[in-house]
């Protein structure tokens, strides 16, 4: 049996999708284990770490900045702030999670930074469905609007993207870096008005905190659920150009370095 | 057919160079199974996985025009903590092959029969070898490139995938690396020297051991 080798842009297409699908079903079956519930844990934790913060956030203050509902204002802070948080963790990772199938030519770190993005965008639908869910049980919502809501959910989903991007490249070449980015990053919630409203902040504070991109995200997502709520801080062009401009310059990098990237550090 | 274009592969450790490849062209043809030997750390995994395509050359270039399988080594590229079905169900995916066929092909072949579904991570290396080479036997490659694998499990295992890679050979290719003579002398008829980032080619694979044994008896 000989063929020619020839494979026309179809049967790419198809090959990639097939290795963006398997490496998908791969990551399902072993990001929590073989163990009991598997993969709902992805869905789970962050459902139960947003049920501790407000029961503890609530019992310590009284009356929440926005609305009535201290439940409400934390979880759509932490919410939005989580969908670029965890894409960010999630895709920084991504390489070195599955350096061991690097070993076949025909998977690429493009291919396992495109199916980490696809499986979390999938997983954080399934989180905030069943979050919000759950809240609209115990407080009454007005009316939604979807356009911030999603709005603010790509947006986070691309900045997390392009910011885990750009981190599979530094944290690659440098460990220093990581450790770096971590201790930097773990307060970075206490600053993106997860907690209060950027509004409240004094003023050569709220134009230092205009800088950080989640204070917009976290605005905007809210706007959504605060029918009332204007959030005229928001710089949508800001915020949408940053993304853009992180998924790029990330891809970029990766471009770049892809030897580097295919030998372990 | 591959072809290598000046090719050059350094690694930079601690300050010093150490040169797998230096601006090497090359091309292999098809219907020659290749005897790559070299003394250890010469490169000839590495060279290996250049051809592959699982690393890249530090420049230079390398086209390949033909279906070019993955190393066949030791480590294998499984995951741990999947079962040996779940890694072939993988592998059967991102090459397009039929899931199925390629799951009962690779669990006749391997005879591994309860651990095939077990994860990996409890397998010993003859059983990861035998999945990593029931794999790649399953799937049609024009080339097969195989590191040190050949003395896998048992004397029946081993006649059986002397057999299966004599039926592979009417249409396909390998490159192999190993320091066995006669592992080498079965299965190739042609050899390349790898020394000092530089490649030499003999159109025989005896004349290629022996000048192998030149060069390790000099050095």
């Amino acid at each position: 049996m000989t063929y020619v080798y020839s494979k026309t842009l179809t049967d790419s297409v198809r090959q990639q999708i097939s290795i963006i699908f398997a490496l998908i079903v791969r990551e399902m079956t072993t990001r929590y284990g073989t163990k009991f519930g598997g993969y709902m844990w992805a869905v789970l934790d962050p459902v139960l770490f947003i049920a501790i913060l407000t029961t503890v956030f609530s019992a310590i203050a009284h009356v929440p900045p926005l609305g009535r509902s201290f439940l409400l204002f934390f979880a759509t802070g932490y919410a939005s702030f989580y969908i670029y948080r965890s894409t960010a963790d999630q895709v920084a990772s991504a390489v070195e999670a599955n350096r061991a199938l690097l070993n076949y030519p025909v998977v690429r770190p493009f291919d396992a930074i495109i199916s980490r993005v696809l499986l979390q965008a999938a997983t954080l639908f399934v989180v905030n469905l069943l979050l919000f869910g759950t809240i609209s049980i115990f407080v009454e919502f007005g009316q939604l609007r979807m356009g911030p809501i999603l709005t603010a959910s790509a947006i986070g989903l691309t900045l997390g993207a392009g910011v885990g991007i750009s981190n599979i490249v530094w944290f690659h070449l440098s460990s220093t870096y990581q450790h770096i980015w971590g201790v930097i990053n773990r307060p970075a919630f206490m600053v993106s008005g997860v907690f209060f409203l950027p509004e409240s902040i004094p003023i050569p504070y709220r134009e230092i905190l205009m800088w950080n991109p989640l204070v917009h995200l976290v605005g905007i997502f809210r706007m959504g659920f605060y029918p009332t709520y204007r959030a005229s801080y928001v710089n949508l062009p800001y915020v949408i150009g940053l993304a853009v401009f992180s998924v790029v310059f990330g891809l970029f990098l990766v471009w770049l370095f892809d030897a580097r990237l295919r030998e372990p550090k | 057919m591959i072809s290598l274009y000046h090719v050059t592969k350094v690694f930079k450790h601690k300050g010093e160079f150490r040169y797998i490849a230096k601006d090497v062209s090359f091309t292999i043809p098809r219907g020659e199974s290749i005897g790559l030997i070299g003394r250890n750390g010469a490169g000839k995994s590495t060279l290996l996985k250049l051809i592959s395509g699982t690393i890249k050359p530090t420049s230079g270039q390398i086209i390949r025009r033909a279906n070019v399988s993955f190393p066949l080594g030791f480590q294998g590229s499984f995951n741990p903590s999947l079962t040996g079905e779940q890694n072939v169900r993988f592998v059967a995916r991102i090459y397009g092959q039929d899931t199925e066929d390629l799951v009962h092909y690779v669990q006749d072949f391997s005879e591994l029969e309860k651990a095939y579904y077990m994860p990996v991570k409890a397998y010993s290396s003859g059983m990861k070898a035998r999945l990593a080479f029931g794999v790649s036997m399953g799937i049609n490659f024009d080339y097969y490139l195989v590191d040190e694998i050949t003395a896998v499990g048992d004397k029946n295992f081993q006649k059986k995938c002397r057999q299966v890679f004599q039926e592979k050979l009417q249409s396909s290719d390998i490159i192999m690396v190993s320091h066995s003579t006669a592992a080498l002398k079965d299965y190739c008829t042609t050899g390349i020297v790898l020394e000092d980032g530089q490649l030499t080619y003999f159109p025989n694979i005896d004349d290629a051991i022996r000048m192998h044994d030149e060069n390790m008896a000099r050095r």
